[in-house]
C-alpha cells in the first residue's frame, strides 16, 4: 500500500522542504506584507485604467515604480523590463534569506511564466531576443550567478503548480539538491484584450465560489520558492503531486471535473485526510462549478477551501508558486484565510469555503490548480511535525 | 513501511524504451530513420501541412481550427500513434512533455495585430503553448501528466532526465516526448517519440544518442 509518506523518496534525507520564500502583488513586496494584507483581509483589486477601452475592469497590479527603486539598489548597471524586474526582485528577496548557492552546480532556477515578456511584441516590428523565454530566464539566472541551465515551464495557469512539482521530482531524482522556483506574470494589454475577448473578466473584484460571481479579475506578480533536499529553519515540505487532462475542451473546463479530479486523486495517494483546500478559484462560473464536482468526487467537500485571488486576482503563471506560499504559510499560523469575495454559495456542488477566518492545526494541505488546454495540477503539502 | 526500500530500487532500475520516433521537417515526414513521404518543392509548412494531413485522411475537421503549432504537432502525432497497438496502455497514464524554443511567437504576433480591433478567442487560446498537449489529448484521450517547456534548443539529455522522472515519480505506463517548433513557414521541425517500459522486437532503449540521431536526420 502506498501512503503519502512513502511517495516522498526513499529515505527522510530525500525530501523537499520549503526553505525560503517571496511574494510581490499589488498587496505588498514581502510574504510578510502580503500576508499581513491578508489578515486584514484587504484587496489589492483597484480599478486601474490600463489599456485600450478596458477602463471597467478592476485589475490587481504591483508597485511599479517601488519595484524599480529596490531594484536600482541592488543592479544598477543593467536595465529591465517590467517583467525581469519582478521576477529579479523576488528572487533577490527569496536569496537574501536563503543560504543556497547559486553558483552550485546541484542548485536549479526554474521559471514558470505563461507570457513573459510579451509586451515587447509590437505590430510590425521583429521580435527582440527577450520575447523568447530562455532568453529571459538566461538573463535573470545570469545575474544572480546560477550555473546549471535554467529551465523554463510554460503550461497556462498550473505552470507555477508544475514547475514546484517539477522541482520536488528533480531533487527526488537526485540531480539537484536545492531548486528555486519563481513564477511570474505580468498585466499586459495582450493578456487583458485576450481576456476580455473570452468576456471572462468580472467587472468588480473577483467573488470566487458566490453565487454572483462573474468572472476573474486578473493580477500580476512574482513568487519564489527555494525547495531543498534538506530541512533548513522552517517545516513544511512538498510530499507528492501529479497533473492530469481533461481530454475533453482546450478553453473550456470539464463539465465533471475529470483531470482536476484525477491529479488530485493522485496526488493524494489514497490518503484523503487533510485539512485544508486551496482551490484555484477564479471566480469565472464554469472553473468554479469544475472544481467543486471535482471536489465533491473526492469526498473532500466538508475540507474548508479557500481562494486566495480575491485579494490580488489571477497572476496567471505566477498564481501555483504564490499561492503555494501562502498555503505554506496558512500551516505554520495555523490558520485558515477568509476566502474573499464569497458572500452567498453558489457553486454546483457543495463546497466548505472559508468565510471567516479562524485557527485550525493544519498538518496536511492541497493545493489545486487548473488551465487552458484541459490541464490541471494538484500538490500536497505537509507539515513536519 | 518496510516496503519503500524495495519499491525505490525497482524504479531506479527502470528501463525506458522507445517505441517509435516521427520527424518532420523541410518538407519531409521521417520514422525511425526512415523517410515515409517528401515533397521538396513544397517548402511552405501551411501548404505541405495540408497535404499531409489529406494524405493522412485522419477526418478531423478541428485540424483546420488549429494554430500552425497546434498543426505541425498533431500531425506528428497521427503519424506517430498510426499502425502501433495502444490499447494495452491506460489512457489516464499515458503523458505528453513538450519542449520548444519559439513556443507560440507565430500565434502571438497574429493575436498582437488583433488587439486594436477585434480580439478573437479562437487566436487567444493558442498563444499558449501547452494548447497542443490539450489537443493530442482531445484527439487521443489521454489524461496523463503534462508539460511543456521552453528551451533555446533540442537537448535530449532533458528529455531522457524528464521521462525518466515521469516513470518514476507517477505511473505513466507511456510517454509522449519531444520537441515542436515552428517559427516561420519554412523554419519547423518537430520530433516526437513514444516512450514505455515495455521492450520488443522494434523498441530500442532510450538514449541521448537514440533522440540525438533521429531528431538530425
Amino acid at each position: 500500500m502506498l501512503n503519502g509518506k512513502e511517495n516522498g523518496g526513499c529515505s527522510k534525507h530525500n525530501m523537499s522542504y520549503i526553505t525560503s520564500d517571496n511574494i510581490i502583488t499589488s498587496l505588498g513586496n514581502t510574504t510578510k506584507e502580503v500576508i499581513s494584507n491578508i489578515e486584514k483581509e484587504t484587496t489589492g483589486i483597484d480599478y486601474h485604467h490600463p489599456y485600450l477601452n478596458y477602463t471597467k475592469a478592476p485589475i490587481s497590479m504591483v508597485n511599479s515604480k517601488k519595484i524599480q527603486e529596490e531594484i536600482i539598489g541592488i543592479f544598477s548597471d543593467v536595465t529591465f523590463t517590467r517583467f525581469e524586474s519582478l521576477a529579479i526582485l523576488s528572487l533577490h528577496n527569496a536569496l537574501k534569506n536563503s543560504i543556497v548557492d547559486a553558483g552550485s552546480p546541484k542548485t536549479l532556477f526554474i521559471l514558470s511564466t505563461t507570457k513573459g515578456n510579451i509586451e515587447l511584441l509590437k505590430q510590425g516590428v521583429k521580435p527582440s531576443d527577450q520575447i523568447f523565454l530562455h532568453n529571459t530566464a538566461q538573463k535573470i539566472a545570469g545575474l544572480f550567478g546560477f550555473i546549471a541551465r535554467p529551465v523554463v515551464v510554460c503550461n497556462a495557469c498550473i505552470s507555477g503548480v508544475l514547475a514546484i512539482l517539477l522541482a520536488k521530482r528533480y531533487i527526488d531524482s537526485g540531480k539537484y539538491d536545492d531548486v528555486v522556483v519563481t513564477g511570474v506574470d505580468i498585466v499586459t494589454e495582450f493578456v487583458v484584450a485576450g481576456f476580455e475577448s473570452f468576456k471572462s473578466m468580472s467587472e468588480k473584484p473577483c467573488k470566487p465560489f458566490d453565487a454572483n460571481r462573474d468572472g476573474l479579475s486578473l493580477g500580476e506578480g512574482a513568487g519564489t520558492v527555494i525547495i531543498s533536499r534538506r530541512k533548513k529553519s522552517e517545516s513544511i515540505k512538498i510530499v507528492s503531486g501529479s497533473s492530469a487532462n481533461d481530454a475533453n475542451h482546450i478553453s473550456g473546463p470539464s463539465r465533471t471535473g475529470e483531470g482536476l479530479y484525477l491529479a488530485a486523486k493522485n496526488a493524494l495517494l489514497n490518503n484523503h485526510k487533510i485539512d485544508f483546500i486551496s482551490a484555484h478559484g477564479t471566480a469565472t462560473q464554469y472553473n468554479d462549478d469544475m472544481e467543486s464536482h471535482a471536489i465533491n468526487r473526492l469526498q473532500i467537500n466538508e475540507i474548508p477551501v479557500n481562494s486566495f485571488k480575491g485579494y490580488f486576482g489571477h497572476t496567471l503563471g505566477a498564481a501555483g508558486v504564490i499561492e503555494i506560499i501562502l498555503t505554506k504559510h496558512s500551516m505554520l499560523n495555523n490558520m485558515l484565510y477568509t476566502s474573499l469575495g464569497m458572500e452567498n454559495a453558489g457553486v454546483a456542488s457543495p463546497l466548505n469555503v472559508i468565510t471567516h477566518k479562524q485557527k485550525k492545526t493544519l498538518s496536511r494541505c492541497l493545493k489545486l490548480s487548473s488551465g487552458f488546454g484541459g490541464c490541471n495540477a494538484a500538490i500536497v503539502l505537509e507539515k513536519d511535525e | 513501511m518496510a516496503a519503500t526500500p524495495q519499491l525505490c530500487l525497482k524504479k531506479m532500475n527502470k528501463e525506458l524504451y522507445i517505441v517509435k520516433n516521427i520527424t518532420i521537417r523541410n518538407s519531409m515526414v521521417i520514422s525511425d530513420g526512415r523517410e515515409l513521404y517528401s515533397d521538396v518543392s513544397n517548402p511552405d509548412f501551411k501548404s505541405f501541412g495540408k497535404d499531409l494531413y489529406r494524405k493522412l485522411k485522419c477526418n478531423y475537421p478541428k485540424f483546420f481550427k488549429m494554430d500552425t503549432l497546434c498543426k505541425l504537432t498533431f500531425l506528428a502525432n497521427e503519424f506517430i500513434t498510426r499502425d502501433i497497438d495502444l490499447t494495452p496502455y491506460n489512457k489516464d497514464k499515458t503523458a505528453v512533455v513538450l519542449s520548444s524554443s519559439s513556443s507560440t511567437l507565430d500565434t502571438d504576433t497574429i493575436f498582437t495585430t488583433t488587439i486594436h480591433a477585434i480580439p478573437s478567442p479562437a487566436v487567444f487560446v493558442y498563444t499558449l503553448p501547452n494548447i497542443a498537449i490539450g489537443e493530442l489529448s482531445i484527439r487521443m484521450g489521454w489524461k496523463g501528466e503534462n508539460l511543456f517547456l521552453i528551451d533555446e534548443s533540442f537537448h535530449p539529455e532533458n528529455i531522457v532526465d524528464q521521462v525518466n522522472m515521469l516513470f518514476t515519480a507517477s505511473q505513466t505506463e507511456l510517454c509522449l516526448t519531444g520537441w515542436t517548433n515552428y517559427l516561420s513557414p519554412t523554419d519547423y521541425h518537430v520530433s516526437l517519440w513514444l516512450i514505455s517500459e515495455h521492450k520488443n522486437v522494434q523498441t530500442r532503449k532510450l538514449t541521448s544518442m537514440e533522440l540525438l540521431n533521429d531528431f538530425s536526420v
